[in-house]
């Protein structure tokens, strides 16, 4: 038993600490489609400033990987 | 590997998914409360669902920890994973607007990925369930 409490524990505490630490990230910067600057999580930017149809690009991150969100 | 090991790591895994994207929300709960709120078929519901969602995941992970309490808790993992399959499946066939309200890095995966990703975590705690149910003694 002890065991068994000890592995699952351990993934209980894994997967705390991860959320913690992804909420630590420091938050992206974005180009809005009208060349706006934004800064934010990709879920913050989503809901703030891109409402409208999924197929359309509506924001890109400017931290060097090409992260695209859609509009949603 | 023997069906004790087995069964330890299906439900160190799905403690896992519920513990990290239950405190993602909860560390989160700004920006989940207006997901939730943005969803067509959830709005009415959303302030009681921002806080019996994770309350419910972490629950279910609690219950996932204990031996003596695991069957129910893999049966509920099970039931929660579906109901968040149909809903998916649901709001791609039928909604034009599609707020993700997963929690951390899940909300980075494309639907048909998240979808890929539930129906893998479905089947396991299937198995978990099969598996803990023969592995239970008879009383």
């Amino acid at each position: 038993m002890k065991k068994t409490l000890s592995l699952a524990f351990f993934a209980a505490l894994c997967a705390a600490g991860s959320a913690f630490a992804g909420k630590m990230k420091a938050d992206t910067q974005w180009m809005l489609n009208d060349d706006t600057i934004v800064t934010g999580t990709s879920t913050q930017i989503k809901i703030l400033y891109c409402p409208g149809p999924n197929n359309v690009q509506c924001a890109v991150s400017l931290d060097g990987n090409v992260t695209i969100i859609r509009k949603t | 590997m023997s069906r004790k090991l087995l069964l330890d790591i299906l439900s160190a895994l799905l403690v896992f998914l519920f513990i990290y994207t239950s405190v993602s929300k909860l560390l989160d709960y700004d920006t989940f409360r207006r997901q939730l709120g943005q969803s067509p078929f959830i709005t009415l519901y959303a302030p009681v669902i921002v806080w019996a969602l994770p309350i419910g995941e972490i629950i279910i992970a609690g219950l996932l920890l204990y031996p003596g309490t695991r069957l129910i808790g893999f049966y509920l993992s099970f039931f929660l994973l579906s109901l968040f399959t149909f809903y998916l499946v649901a709001m791609l066939r039928l909604s034009y607007f599609i707020p993700c309200s997963c929690g951390g890095v899940l909300q980075h995966l494309s639907w048909n990925a998240h979808i890929v990703f539930n129906i893998v975590f479905v089947i396991l705690s299937t198995i978990g369930v099969l598996m803990q149910d023969r592995h239970t003694p008879a009383r």
